[in-house]
């Protein structure tokens, strides 16, 4: 800002003559008496112009920000002169600024007391003070003494967590990275400035408050699944100085505008007033058309599996086609029941990660004696991610059942959602991102035609996708139906995550069916 | 100084018993030291993700299986009732009574059991995987106190498959589990 506080007066009081005519007088060691001998000077020459020497004696606001146009600033004074009461001789008083930071835009003397002003000030001023004066004609014996404000500076938004570290700032004219671009679920920090204000400011002042508003994008404040428990952390709160979220989806434009406002201090305090809104933008890059294709789906079976000391093993109402041990027994070979496979082209480095929901599961078993419906409760499907995998290039489903020969029919009905997530790598601060969801179930009888001491078990029915749009459920043959997809082509089941609430969540995990059995009996 | 004189002329006899040291430090201690046999393809490694649970949640252990071979082994899991049993378990209170099933029909002689067989897992020689078992499950924590958990599991499969071979076990850990009413206050 310059000399600040230095009076920018073309003039000098010792240039002039008194009204008497005397001449030219030097100022040093009678200007006091001079000064005195003027104020107490009669109306000069009749014309009402009173050569008293202009005071200030407030101005409001008296806080301003850089960047701002203010075009109804009130000064209140006295011996103002208007432009009515002017005359040549004693033309209208001058409200003027003493520094080079603001661009003065209008002026009007409304009356003796009162002037309002208009002015700019400069985009890349700093925080300090500004001093204004209001001059009458004559000079400096007619103008007053330096009226001090507060000049703030804009705020400024940085990106604390940039990749590079080298925390640019993002808003303003002198942003070092306008525009910058994250993937999607990459966490973003932002921090400003100012978070307090200089103490050397002229009007004692402290920030009271801020404000943030994020407009586009889908935004959250955190998702850390586990396979105990997950939620969404939503927004955090918006009336601090910093912020930290992330974006979910693909976004072209996701704007964060700041602003803050200050407040009086202590008994000289100046104005309520707010800073102007300075914006960041993000560009949020993800995937352009995620989907889950799918593969297999076969009928029901009923597979003979090996037991050992663990499991009986035999029998096995199996949606998939395996053989080998039962599930306590060791692995199995074979075909799994329904698989899935992550399509799509990630923004970055990263990973597809995959967690099922099971949304219901039951196991009703009917024979002579009675029959027993054993229900889970809804959870998470063992573990996050799914099977405990990261970035494979397939998962899949095979839900069993075993077969105790004492029952007539086995019947399990298995529903469950498959989300594809991906999580970028782009640092070690990114959260997982669902990409998109496609709800399946198994729906699977096995008939004993035998008996219990020879049984002789057929199965019937099969898995798919549930179709949102209400087409008929494939039947296990592939290519037959628009639920199954062609090769590399997204399945139609596939329904795009484009909601916070299509970010899945659990409770828990689900509790399997043989945890809570109910029993009839005929 | 005679010895040392020795060592000085041989020193490629150092060097080469310095290197089996090292292989045997990286080797085979982390195999003694879980108190497993060196000749065991895996090691297991145990530990909780929270010491301090809450009665009536589910409790989760982490176990970190490391090849120790020179070949791949079998990481392939299988499920039932929500319990992974490539594992054995064992679970006891704090006075080494074995803690009490969930469910007492086992092995699976009741009705209700479901299970599934995870997706193919290979793992190379050197490599480690961990990952989340719950104990939950299978054992009823939900009595406050302080409970040992172990695991083990075979070292092999057969050639039809079934899990065969020695118990490789892991270390044992202690789980405290607090009245539900009466949960941490810091999360551990």
């Amino acid at each position: 800002m310059g000399d600040r506080g230095v009076p920018r007066d073309p003039h000098h009081y010792a240039g002039h003559h008194d009204r008497k005519g005397c001449s030219k007088r030097p100022a040093g060691d009678v200007l006091h008496s001079a000064i005195e001998r003027w104020r107490h000077l009669p109306d000069r020459a009749g014309s009402g112009c009173d050569l008293s020497h202009a005071t200030i004696t407030s101005i409001s606001p008296n806080v301003f920000f850089a960047g701002q146009t203010y075009s109804n600033v009130i000064i209140t004074g006295t011996n103002f002169i208007t432009p009515a009461a002017a005359t040549t001789a004693c033309p209208a008083t001058v409200f003027m600024p003493t520094e080079v930071g603001l661009l003065p835009k209008a002026l009007t003397v409304n009356s003796s007391t009162e002037i309002t002003y208009g002015f700019q000030v400069i985009a890349n001023v700093r925080t300090g003070e500004e001093s204004f004066v209001a001059k009458n004609a004559g000079g400096l014996l007619q103008t007053s003494q330096p009226f001090k404000v507060d000049i703030l500076a804009a705020p400024v938004i940085t990106w604390a967590n940039d990749p590079d570290g080298t925390s640019p700032t993002i808003s303003g004219p002198n942003a070092t990275l306008p525009n910058p671009t994250v993937v999607v679920g990459q966490q973003i920090i932002l921090t400003t400035t100012p978070t307090t204000l200089a103490t050397g400011i002229p009007i004692p002042l402290s920030i009271v408050s801020s404000a943030w508003k994020v407009t586009g994008g889908t935004n959250i404040g955190d998702y850390q699944p586990t396979s105990a428990s997950t939620s969404v952390t939503l927004m955090p709160p918006l009336n601090t100085p910093g912020l930290t979220f992330y974006s979910v989806y693909p976004a072209a434009s996701v704007q964060e505008a700041y602003q803050f406002c200050v407040g009086p201090l202590g008994e000289d305090g100046g104005s309520n007033a707010c800073s102007p809104v300075v914006t960041a933008t993000f560009d949020v890059s993800g995937f352009s058309t995620p989907a889950i294709n799918i593969g297999n789906e076969l009928l029901a079976n009923i597979d003979d599996l090996t037991g050992c000391a663990a499991a009986s093993g035999g029998p096995t109402l199996v949606y998939g086609n395996l053989r080998g041990p039962a599930a306590a027994c060791g692995v199995a070979t074979g075909t799994p029941g329904i698989t899935f496979y992550p399509v799509g082209t990630p923004p970055g480095a990263g990973n597809f990660l995959f967690a099922q929901v099971v949304t219901g599961d039951s196991v009703v078993y009917s024979g002579a004696s009675g029959t027993s419906t054993c229900t889970a409760t809804p959870g998470l499907d063992g573990n996050y991610t799914y099977q405990l995998q990261i970035n494979p290039p397939s998962t899949s489903d095979s839900p069993e059942a075993p077969l105790p020969s004492t029952n007539a029919t086995v019947t399990r009905n298995f529903n469950a959602t498959m989300y594809l997530l991906w999580q970028s790598t782009v640092n070690a601060k990114t959260i997982p991102v669902p990409l998109g969801y496609i709800p399946w179930a198994f729906n699977g009888t096995a008939a004993n035609g035998g008996t219990a001491a020879n049984p002789a078990w057929t199965a019937s029915g099969t898995g798919a996708p549930v179709m949102s749009n209400g087409e008929a459920s494939p039947d296990g043959v592939i290519g037959s139906n628009d639920a199954i997809p062609d090769a590399g082509s997204p399945n139609s089941a596939f329904v795009p995550a484009t909601t916070i609430s299509d970010i899945p969540g659990w409770n828990g995990l689900a509790v399997p069916a043989s945890a809570s059995c109910v029993t009839t009996t005929n | 100084m005679k010895s040392i004189n020795m060592f000085r002329k041989s020193g490629r006899a150092t060097s080469e018993f310095r290197a089996w040291l090292l292989i045997w430090l990286a080797f085979a201690a982390p195999a003694l030291a879980c108190g497993q046999a060196a000749e065991q393809p895996f090691t297991l490694e145990l530990r909780a993700n929270k010491p301090i649970g809450v009665a009536g949640s589910q409790v989760f252990v982490w176990v970190k299986m490391t090849n120790v071979s020179d070949h791949a082994v079998d990481c392939t899991e299988a499920e039932m009732d929500g319990t992974l049993t490539s594992y054995n378990y064992d679970v006891r209170y704090e006075d080494g009574k074995s803690a009490d099933l969930v469910d007492k029909s086992l092995p699976y002689s009741s009705p209700g059991h479901t299970g599934k067989q995870w997706d193919k897992c290979s793992l190379g020689p050197g490599k480690s995987r961990e990952i989340e078992l719950v104990v939950s499950f299978r054992y009823n924590l939900s009595k406050p106190g302080k409970y040992m958990v172990q695991i083990s599991r075979r070292s092999s499969l057969d050639a039809n498959g079934l899990r065969t071979g020695d118990w490789v076990k892991s270390n044992a850990i202690t789980v405290t589990v607090l009245p539900a009413n009466d949960p941490p206050t810091t999360q551990q």
